[in-house]
């Protein structure tokens, strides 16, 4: 038997599954090297006599229960028992229902199947272990760009990785700046707006290491400002567009949207032109004026450093159209330039 | 500039980040108003007016609206241009804070009016 002294964490899983209840049970037993106390529940009149008895650190509750559902269950948990660290499993890959448990206060909402490693390692990472220094704690509801803003201002190193259900990426910050991004086969400012526009998910903090390429070079307020930026573009779109269906959030970048990869909006690119500062091209893809494009960088180049004369408006950097049933975008850097050219196939126009 | 633009004006201003606007009526009279004291008016009117013009350069055939931003270090300029000519050029500061959804709204709402 369990000797009081050495048990760091008392825990309650309430699901239906008797077998999977006492095999998670023994794996996160045997995980905790015998240091969590674990109960469970196979009904909700169970786990409120449970609580009743001794209260716990954790509960752990699945989502799918016959009767009353977990997410009711976690409401009356949240009248009866307030402050009772609540962490949801459940089988549905939704959004919604993972902002409705969040919302209703729980800590963690994991998707099923979870290894147990996995479930050890998230439930561990909540409470129990002793804080090496500073303050310890869970903050929920808490958006990517405090995150970012947080470890930007305090100039740390690390690597923020995020994942939903079904994306995963990583921001990497370097002395308070962020150096990096990816996810998927996105790099760069495309992967870290798109990682900032995700409605939710799970993020975990690991020590920083040097990422193969630096890819980002902006100051870390302008590219949190870009994101919110077309975040709320999105926002504006979304209720602009006919049944709020995907498309390019932003006329002052290129095609990105939050969330979605560009083939899911029916985004099409039709046009691709990356040259030198020299005119040297270096890519292209349907481009059928190679000529007059590379013309176009350097008259909107001019044109554009002609008009800001006399301002404080600092260089130049891109110019993009959004014509309502395309976009075009055309960045000039010190070292590049590139022209971006997509159509929305499905669209009407919108500025008639 | 007529009531209709007054109206639409003095209901959206001011927004937090805007530094001047101008607007180019389809008869390319022009009014500007700058708010920001990091420039001078002049100079805001040269910037806003030379954006619109290398703007429309950008439209495609067959195109007469569209919306632009243009992007430099400090400051972002906002364009929409409507089928009939007319234009609204929005200077913006590049920084945290700048109220970007009223700034949407207003680009959107003078696409939506009616006659100019």
């Amino acid at each position: 038997m369990q000797e009081e002294g050495s048990i760091r964490k008392q825990l309650l899983i309430v699901d239906d599954d008797t077998e999977l209840l006492a095999v998670v049970a023994a794996a996160l037993k045997k995980l905790s090297k015998g240091q969590w106390a674990i109960r469970t529940a196979t009904n909700h009149s169970q786990a409120l006599e449970q609580l009743k008895a001794q209260p716990v650190d954790t509960v752990v509750l699945d989502v799918e229960m016959p009767g009353m559902d977990g997410i009711e269950f976690l409401r009356l948990l949240g009248r009866s028992y307030p402050g009772q660290q609540v962490v949801m499993l459940s089988g549905r890959m939704d959004e919604s229902t993972r902002k409705t448990c969040l919302e209703l206060g729980a800590t963690l909402y994991l998707e099923k199947p979870i290894g147990f490693r996995e479930l050890f390692a998230a439930l561990d990472s909540l409470a129990g272990a002793a804080p090496e220094s500073g303050f310890r704690g869970v903050m929920q509801r808490v958006g990517l760009e405090d995150l970012l803003q947080m470890e930007c201002l305090a100039r740390k190193s690390s690597v923020l990785t995020v994942s939903t259900g079904n994306q995963r990426g990583q921001i990497y910050i370097c002395d308070g700046e962020i150096i990096h991004a990816q996810s998927g086969q996105l790099q760069g400012e495309m992967a870290l707006y798109g990682l900032l526009g995700l409605a939710g998910g799970e993020f975990a903090f690991q020590p920083f290491a040097e990422p193969v390429r630096r890819t980002i070079s902006d100051q870390y307020e302008f590219l949190l400002m870009e994101a919110a930026r077309l975040r709320d573009e999105a926002g504006s779109e979304s209720g602009r567009r006919s049944g709020g269906q995907g498309r390019a959030v932003d006329f002052g970048e290129t095609t990105v949207e939050a969330a979605a990869p560009t083939e899911a909006r029916g985004v099409r690119i039709e046009e691709v032109l990356l040259s030198s500062s020299t005119g040297e091209v270096l890519y292209q893809r349907e481009c059928q004026s190679i000529e007059s494009r590379l013309e176009l960088f350097k008259q909107l180049e001019q044109q554009a450093m002609q008009a800001a004369k006399g301002t404080p408006s600092g260089r130049f950097q891109r110019v993009s159209m959004d014509t309502g049933s395309g976009c075009m975008l055309v960045q000039i850097q010190p070292t590049f330039r590139l022209l971006v050219r997509s159509a929305l196939p499905s669209q009407p126009p919108t500025h008639e | 500039m007529n009531d209709a633009l007054e109206n639409f004006f003095s209901s959206r201003l001011p927004i937090v980040g805007l530094v001047a606007y101008s607007i180019q009526l389809p008869d390319r009279a022009l009014a500007t108003q700058c708010f920001g004291k990091s420039l001078y008016p002049s100079a805001a009117e040269h910037m806003l007016t030379g954006v619109v013009r290398s703007s429309r350069t950008l439209l495609p055939a067959g195109q007469s609206a569209a919306r632009y931003c243009w992007v430099f270090e400090c400051l972002r300029v906002y364009v929409a241009a409507r089928a009939d000519g007319a234009c609204l050029a929005l200077l913006v500061e590049n920084s945290p804070g700048v109220q970007m959804l009223r700034i949407q709204e207003t680009l959107q709402a003078f696409g939506e009016l009616p006659e100019i």
